[in-house]
């Protein structure tokens, strides 16, 4: 009997267990658990602006810039809304929490606050959902952008030059298409010979640039103008070829795209977030090294673009001009100041006087390495009277980060930008050009 | 003859150490752009500063004639020492060490490592370590 027992109380036990494990399962399966509110196209329209309302971008960085992904009719992002991107939420860094918490604040996403968050995919809005109920946010709203995309009476924004910035997907679209019979090359940027991350695996096609063919010491500037010439003509790229550039960290692809732009080639693009961005979109890596095939000619004189990379000369001339340009600073705080040099075969610590601290390159990348709000960005640049009506000019140490900034600029639309090439390695060369050291009066 | 002894220890380690720091700096200057640019930089510097020509010319004539004085040594006392001996085994690797430091300074392919300075730092130490050694060895049999 008392066997008996313990065995139907054993039963008991067992069952309850597999039914509770059902009704968790089926509370998880219910959409009607995790399905958000909605909010109309009108409310919403209403609502942006309020200063207890936020529109939250929840698509990849590439639709807020202004592609039209995911069936939308038109790209860019409902015009007074904020991005946080549901793949920021799966990205690997060192102290991930803090920063996305930190990305939070800086955006004004907070509980307090009425939160739309929208998408085009019926995915991302409930991924960013999901993460925010975790912190607390209780009142959360959803919203298809395909609505308001819909209407063109309703705001949109998008930058100008966004396509200087692609997504994956355009790589993976034009490889396919064969760009539809017109030249094209996709190529891995990074420095060296034998490019450690170029053969841990590559975009299929894809053909390595190493930085020394276009740079050169002491002071690390781009080659002459007939050996630049010669490198296009080496990597097969003509003034009409559609030019892709990449990297695993994408810095020295937007130094290339810099050049190649200075250079003349008329479409050069660089895609956003680097080569995580492709892996991340499922797409595959290959291994093989595929060669570079030269060309017969350029088809321009070098350069075409001349204002768009320029040298002392060009860095004194916008010095000179205190109100109407900017010389513009790439480097971090302590680079800015003069408590480091910043590079080890640099020995000299300051600023070229005169010069604004535009912040260092991680300031302008989100959190999955694609480039910072322009809204964050020119608000960064009106804490130091830049103005996106005056003439930038950016430099670093050698003119990699000062590039990244330059096309950023350029997707924002500015006119008036160029990248000082010799930056402070060549101005702190000559102990003639005056230099600042300290933080500036401000 | 401890103290020769204790000498002689503290000499083979700065000759085992001598050349790592190159072999590091080679290595990485292939695969780290910092430290590649870094090895151009210093070869500038190097070359402006402490490894002038004229310093260049008097190094390799120094190791030039260091290597016929050896020779000189060996020969003298190859006879004198049929079945080895200490000494001459002493002469001999210096003369060793002194030919490979000749060849690494009059030969135009040392030149073309990246750390360059660094290897020829480390050769010239190396050298002057087996040069002590040989004296020490000359002491102690006095």
């Amino acid at each position: 009997m008392k066997i008996n027992k313990i065995f139907v109380l054993i039963l008991v036990l067992f069952c309850t267990a597999i039914f509770a494990a059902a009704c968790g399962e089926k509370s998880a399966d219910n959409p009607e658990g995790r399905q958000l509110r909605s909010i109309s196209t009108e409310d919403l329209r209403q609502n942006i602006g309020s200063d207890d309302w936020v529109v939250v971008d929840t698509r990849v960085n590439d639709a807020f810039n202004g592609w039209a992904l995911d069936g939308v009719s038109r790209g860019g992002h409902i015009k007074g809304a904020v991005d946080f991107a549901a793949v920021w939420l799966d990205v690997d860094v060192e102290q991930k929490e803090d920063k996305l918490g930190q990305i939070l604040a800086a955006k004004g996403i907070s509980p307090e606050r009425h939160i739309v968050l929208y998408d085009a995919n019926a995915e991302d809005a409930a991924k960013v959902a999901d993460y925010l109920k975790e912190k607390g946010f209780t009142d959360l709203y959803q919203y298809d952008v395909k609505e308001w995309a819909d209407n063109p009476d309703l705001p949109m924004e998008s930058y100008p030059n966004h396509k200087l910035l692609v997504p994956a997907s355009w790589i993976n679209e034009l490889i396919a298409n064969n760009n539809n019979g017109k030249p094209f090359k996709v190529f891995e940027v990074s420095w060296g010979e034998e490019s450690e991350d170029y053969i841990k695996g590559h975009i299929p096609g894809a053909v390595h640039i190493n930085t020394d063919e276009m740079e050169e010491p002491p002071i690390w500037n781009r080659v002459s103008d007939e050996r630049l010439q010669q490198f296009a003509v080496n990597n097969g790229i003509n003034v009409d070829t559609t030019v892709v550039l990449y990297g695993a960290d994408s810095m020295a692809a937007y130094r290339v795209q810099a050049v190649l732009k200075y250079m003349g080639v008329k479409d050069v693009r660089v895609l956003n977030g680097g080569l995580p961005a492709w892996i991340n979109g499922g797409y595959d890596v290959e291994t093989k090294v595929n060669e570079k095939m030269p060309g017969d000619t350029f088809g321009a004189q070098v350069p075409v673009n001349a204002g768009y990379v320029i040298d002392l000369p060009g860095a004194k001339e916008i010095l000179a001009d205190k109100e109407g340009s900017k010389l513009v600073d790439i480097r971090s705080w302590d680079e800015f100041i003069g408590k480091t040099p910043g590079y080890s075969d640099i020995t000299a610590k300051g600023r070229p006087a005169g010069v604004v601290w535009g912040h260092d390159i991680g300031d302008y990348r989100n959190i999955d390495a694609t480039m910072r709000n322009a809204g964050e960005i020119l608000a960064m640049w009106k804490e130091w009277d830049i103005t996106p009506d005056q003439k930038l000019a950016f430099f670093c140490g050698t003119g990699w980060r000062a590039a990244e900034v330059l096309i950023y600029a350029d997707v924002m639309g500015l006119q008036d930008i160029a990248l000082y090439d010799g930056g402070w390695y060549e101005w702190s060369d000559d102990p003639a050009n005056p230099v600042e050291t300290g933080e500036p009066v401000r | 003859m401890k103290p020769v002894l204790i000498a002689n220890v503290i000499l083979n380690l700065v000759q085992a150490a001598a050349l790592a720091p190159a072999l590091f700096l080679e290595h990485y200057s292939t695969k780290k752009m910092g430290v590649a640019r870094y090895l151009i930089y210093k070869q500038r510097v190097f070359s402006e500063t402490v490894f002038t020509p004229d310093i260049m010319m008097i190094i390799k004539v120094a190791v030039a004639a260091g290597l016929i004085v050896l020779i000189l040594m060996l020969i003298y006392f190859l006879p004198r020492h049929k079945n080895g001996g200490s000494l001459l085994t002493n002469v001999f690797v210096s003369v060793l060490v002194n030919l490979l430091a000749a060849g690494f300074v009059f030969s135009g392919t040392g030149s073309q490592l990246h750390a360059y300075h660094y290897f020829l730092t480390g050769g010239l130490v190396i050298l002057a370590a087996q040069y002590i050694k040989l004296i020490l060895k000359f002491y102690s049999r006095a």
